[in-house]
């Protein structure tokens, strides 16, 4: 008995991506988490080893900016992302530039 | 933080929640997305408080920031002149200028759209607020943040 029903290839790639979405749910959330969180800590470790310090809401930042625009290209066909999702990954980044705005140090501004 | 860098960034949050939001509507509906945010309501009352909050900062000269600055006067001594116009000349013009090189590049990118017309607005309306505090604290011979 197999785990999964395969997905139909003839439809084209965008519905055997949404069928291989409906197979597994948490496919498109884990996906949004990998690149978010790739880009925060391949950014955090990069940036300490080069310049001996990690500005971490930085990186945040730029992890959410990622992960926001794989989003909406993900929301383009129905069946890859739910709306709620969608909104939380906005929000999300919202919070993130809210955190990276008050994290200034003197003198900049 | 200093006052200004505080007070940039409550803009910048703000401005940023615009962009962002005016964004997302805007790409969806654009691509005929199957999935938008346009119905949210949570989102468009985050895009209209947001954009009535920071559009009260205006390079206008009525009533507004630069207009209170640019009629302020002080007691004139040897350290401080009481015009101050050697200070106030020249940042607003030279910013309105700045503003209208964005806005061509702005309306070839995104069109028309008000949303990010209130962005463009605001940010330069903030940049005009920077230089405003700077020349203020150097007329009275003050370290500015």
């Amino acid at each position: 008995m197999s785990l999964y029903n395969t997905p139909n290839m003839t439809g084209g790639m965008d519905e055997t991506l949404v069928e291989v979405f409906n197979q597994v749910p948490s496919l498109g959330i884990g996906i949004l988490v990998f690149v978010f969180f790739f880009v925060l800590i391949t950014g955090v470790t990069s940036q300490k080893r080069k310049e001996g310090y990690m500005d971490v809401p930085y990186w945040a930042l730029m992890a959410a900016m990622s992960t926001f625009l794989l989003s909406l290209a993900m929301s383009l066909k129905s069946g890859m992302i739910s709306g709620l999702t969608l909104g939380i990954v906005i929000a999300s980044t919202l919070l993130i530039a809210v955190w990276f705005f008050l994290s200034k140090a003197r003198g900049e501004v | 933080m200093g006052e200004i860098q505080y007070t940039n960034s409550l803009i910048m949050i703000g401005l940023f929640a615009i962009a962002l939001v005016t964004f997302a509507i805007n790409f969806a509906g654009d691509n005929d997305a199957s999935i938008s945010i346009s119905g949210d309501n949570e989102f468009n009352n985050l895009n209209t408080y947001a954009s009535g909050n920071v559009s009260g900062w205006s390079q206008d000269d009525v009533g507004y920031i630069s207009s209170a600055y640019t009629n302020t006067t002080a007691s004139g001594s040897s350290d401080v002149t009481e015009q101050g116009g050697q200070f106030k000349k020249g940042s607003q013009n030279t910013v309105n200028t700045v503003f209208s090189v964005l806005n061509t590049g702005w309306k070839k990118i995104f069109g028309q759209d008000n949303g990010f017309g209130v962005f463009l607005t605001a940010l330069v309306s903030i940049i005009i607020f920077t230089f405003i505090r700077y020349q203020y604290k150097t007329w009275f011979g003050k370290q500015p943040d």
